[in-house]
């Protein structure tokens, strides 16, 4: 999948499938108001598969669901940015434009098939119901269609699976079905938020494997959001990094991974089992996250980073490139937020 | 599920032979029709006795009970002590109807207002719709049921028509057809009925109103809602195949066990309007000591109350595809 986007990177990629900028979301607490997603900018083009990364409250999901227009309730919304999907503006558009848009253009899986899927509906019917939403098709078909799409899942014997409940499946089949749903109208943009998390593990492999494979057959590009790093490794061309809202460092996920620039990019591999290196134990990340309320001037990351100064506390660094580092072979242009970067090739 | 069924109603019976025993004796106990001739001076200790024999009250208990028993598992019901020796079927049977009319209109309309307004206040949270709804909601719990019938028969049939400067009431206040009408009259039952009614939906609506909010707002936030509109699904659909569709759920379980609450309501609503249902045939036995008459018409309500749980358990797995498998 790299060699394509490699490959895609050299030429002239055109306007990009999603383009986010500037992208800000708040949410209202009882502790004050929360920057979940804290000016972020990302390009999504076409047969890309970008990664986000971060830990549980990164901001993430929130990302997501922000560039869908899914926020939940009215103690969250989006406050400044632009959302464009293959040029248009998505949060200036209408209402209806932007359901219109969800399912049909930008299509989400999300993390816990279980819960996702409605329990008291047949599998079969919530995917026809996908289709019957956009496209004026008959019942019969659209359940015809459905069974097409669960066996393009790599579900055994479609048409029985298609009539059974949710809770008649394995998790695996679960979010398989979740995968026919959001590809049956082969969107612009597929959002994958954390898509084998809720899965055992022998289970989360295959899923990956199916996703990869529908991906390859749409036209569109990926968004994964993952905390795992040994997903990002296996599926993705770009990554980018999250913390506390704020993206931290972008980049090619080779180069991300060789080398990365800011120091919690490095905690975070650090924490990641290894077969090829032998350590003792893993070096978990000291702290936990910050929770976003109010602005601390400083970066987010220096309480519990090893190499901030004075001047982490007291200045958040920009979103910058990074001199020195090679030109990414992904779309994405390789940019770290830190004041002192890492910039010895640490693995 | 029939054997569920099945099995439902097999347990239910000794349910119901051990409510007809405590029903049995608590009828001997305050209502013995040989109580009034004791203190009728016309009547001679004789006469007494050959009544009492005659009807057997002097047997022992469990005599007493098995016979009755007996009887009324094979459809005899017996005669009724006080109304000239009426059958007691004809008149349960009478009674029955007229209720099963009230009560049957009254759910009706209290299940599709409640579930409406519930389902509004929910996706409407914190709105003035919510607020009004939450209020009234209150006030109809609060209000008792005879109150609310004597408010109504007052409004209705007095002061509304007083105001307006009309002659007859605008409402009837008692029976269920107005004197002199031979035979069916839809519109004129419809207008008997409206009062009774309204006093026995009030709080029905009320209950099933808070339970259908609470479980919409339950439901609407889950995340099979979030992927309903991550398929671009309009709001409608989200709401109704989605989310009223799930929070039925719940509220048919609860609104099933307000079935027994609603009795109480019911025999309430039956005195304050006159109208000859099971609940003013029961006051009237119960006062009169015709305990056949009182025994057939607790046993058949007691009989109705288990039915509709049994049916609103079946409903329940129709509802839920995750129980009838287990």
């Amino acid at each position: 999948m790299s060699e394509r986007a490699a490959a895609a990177g050299t030429a002239d990629r055109g306007e990009p499938l999603l383009s986010v900028r500037n992208l800000r979301t708040e949410i209202d607490t009882d502790d004050g108001t929360l920057v979940a997603v804290n000016d972020i900018s990302l390009d999504l083009f076409a047969d890309e598969v970008l990664a986000v990364v971060g830990e549980s409250g990164s901001g993430k999901t929130m990302l997501a669901l922000s560039i869908l227009g899914l926020l939940p309730g009215p103690r969250a919304r989006t406050t400044a940015g632009e959302v464009r999907l293959a040029g248009e503006d998505l949060l200036a558009a209408s209402p209806l434009r932007r359901r219109r848009a969800r399912g049909a253009e930008i299509a989400m899986i999300f993390q816990d098939p279980l819960t996702a899927l409605n329990p008291v509906h047949r599998v079969g019917d919530q995917i026809a119901e996908m289709l019957r939403a956009h496209r004026p098709v008959r019942k019969r078909y659209a359940r015809l269609r459905a069974e097409d799409l669960l066996e393009r899942v790599g579900i055994p014997d479609a048409d029985r699976r298609a009539r059974c409940y949710p809770h008649e499946l394995s998790g695996g089949m679960r979010q398989r079905v979740m995968i026919a749903m959001a590809v049956a109208l082969d969107p612009v943009v597929l959002i994958a938020d954390e898509p084998t998390t809720a899965l055992d593990a022998t289970v989360q492999a295959q899923v990956l494997e199916v996703l990869s494979e529908v991906r390859q057959r749409m036209s569109g590009a990926m968004m994964i959001i993952t905390h795992d790093l040994g997903v990002v490794a296996g599926t993705a061309d770009s990554v980018m990094v999250m913390y506390a809202g704020h993206c931290v460092e972008r980049g090619g996920v080779h180069d991300v991974y060789r080398r990365p620039s800011h120091p919690y990019t490095a905690g975070l591999l650090a924490a990641v089992p290894r077969l090829n290196i032998t350590a003792a134990r893993l070096t978990p990340i000291a702290g936990s996250p910050p929770v976003p309320v109010g602005t601390t001037p400083g970066c987010s990351f220096a309480p519990r980073c090893p190499l901030a100064t004075d001047l982490c506390e007291q200045q958040r660094p920009g979103l910058g490139r990074l001199k020195g580092l090679p030109v990414s072979a992904s779309s994405m242009e390789a940019a770290v937020a830190c004041h002192h970067p890492i910039t010895e090739g640490r693995r | 599920m029939i054997r569920y069924a099945a099995r439902r109603l097999v347990v239910t019976a000794p349910i119901l032979l051990l409510i007809s025993l405590a029903t049995f004796w608590a009828a001997g106990e305050i209502a013995s029709p040989a109580a009034q001739l004791t203190v009728n001076p016309r009547i001679s200790a004789e006469a007494r006795q050959a009544y009492i024999d005659s009807l057997g009250l002097e047997d022992p208990f469990g005599a007493r009970y098995l016979t009755w028993l007996g009887n009324f598992v094979t459809g005899d019901l017996g005669t009724s002590l006080v109304r000239n020796g009426q059958e007691v079927w004809p008149l349960v049977e009478r009674a029955m109807a007229n209720t099963l009319v009230l009560v049957g209109v009254a759910v009706a309309f209290s299940v599709a207002a409640g579930l409406a307004i519930g389902t509004l206040s929910a996706i409407r949270q914190g709105s003035v719709v919510d607020h009004g709804a939450t209020a009234v909601s209150f006030l109809g719990i609060s209000i008792p049921v005879f109150w609310l019938g004597l408010m109504l028969q007052l409004f209705f049939g007095l002061y509304l028509a007083n105001w307006l400067g009309v002659g007859p009431p605008l409402l009837p206040t008692a029976g269920i057809y107005s004197p002199g009408q031979q035979g069916f009259d839809l519109v004129d039952r419809a207008r008997h009925l409206a009062l009774p009614v309204m006093a026995l939906s009030l709080q029905l609506v009320a209950v099933y109103s808070r339970y259908m909010r609470a479980s919409m707002l339950d439901v609407m936030g889950s995340d099979f809602i979030r992927t309903a509109r991550a398929k671009g699904l309009g709001e409608p659909s989200v709401v109704v195949r989605h989310g009223v569709r799930n929070a039925l759920i719940p509220v048919t379980t609860q609104a099933a066990v307000d079935v027994g609450l609603l009795v109480g309501g019911l025999i309430v609503t039956e005195r304050v309007f006159q109208y000859p249902g099971m609940g003013l045939l029961f006051l009237d036995s119960l006062n009169s000591g015709d305990y056949p008459i009182l025994l057939a018409t607790v046993m058949i309500v007691s009989a109705a109350v288990f039915l509709m749980n049994l049916v609103a358990d079946l409903l329940y797995a129709v509802l839920d595809p995750r129980i009838h498998r287990v």
